[in-house]
């Protein structure tokens, strides 16, 4: 039986450059579970961001929406932003999905774990990414 | 030369994760088609499917695929598969 630990609000903004508290647009509940970390618990539908307002640095190019899915790192704020800014010489990986939930989804959780990530919804946008990382 | 082997070197700190059927993008072919090229022969590629690994798996591995994950991805898992050909 999953155990709620800590309940949290969150914000989400319908804009993703409006990412100011104030500029907020509605709220909902994230809940860290024991044993399986912090889970964003809210509807997603379009291109809205979600962010816990206690992991919101006021300058930082936060990634795609993220809803429900595991990120034990955001246990600490300091982990968190740590673990969000890219560092040079980092792994890079390159996913290729045409769901955008889904590589939305790949997108920031490998990027929270240190990876620079590119991403491609189709043939064209593959190839373009894969050229400009990885020159044939 | 000289070129080419920084190409290989850069390469091989980088990953792929294909999907296996995207539009016009056929996770298999393409990673037939990027084995073939030297820059690609170590870079991890790792096939994204909602298909049952049990008939497709093989396919993948035989194509030139590192791994297979499962489609809703799990993340246990998928850490597993990073540490191991991408680890940080």
């Amino acid at each position: 039986m999953s155990e709620v630990v800590q309940t949290s609000r969150f914000a989400r903004f319908d804009n993703p450059r409006n990412r100011s508290r104030q500029q907020g647009e509605k709220w909902g509940e994230s809940q860290v579970v024991r044993g399986l970390g912090t889970r964003f618990i809210s509807n997603c539908e379009g291109p809205h961001l979600f962010c816990p307002l206690d992991f919101l640095p006021p300058e930082r190019e936060w990634g795609p929406p993220m809803f429900q899915f595991e990120l034990n790192r955001l246990s600490s704020r300091s982990g968190t932003v740590a673990a969000a800014r890219p560092k040079r010489n980092t792994p890079t990986i390159l996913i290729a999905e045409d769901s955008r939930d889904g590589h939305e989804m790949l997108q920031v959780l490998l990027g929270l774990k240190g990876y620079s990530v590119l991403t491609a919804a189709d043939a064209a946008g593959w190839s373009k990414s894969r050229s400009s990382v990885f020159p044939i | 030369m000289q070129q080419g082997g920084r190409s290989r070197a850069r390469a091989c700190s980088r990953s792929d994760f294909l999907d296996l059927e995207s539009p016009g993008l056929d996770g298999l072919s393409v990673a037939q088609d990027l084995r073939r090229h030297s820059n690609f022969e170590r870079v991890p590629i790792i096939i994204l499917s909602g298909h049952d690994p049990m008939e497709h798996k093989q396919s993948a591995i035989d194509a030139g695929c590192t791994d297979y994950l499962l489609k809703p991805v799990d993340f246990e898992k998928l850490d597993e598969i990073l540490q191991h050909v991408v680890p940080l």
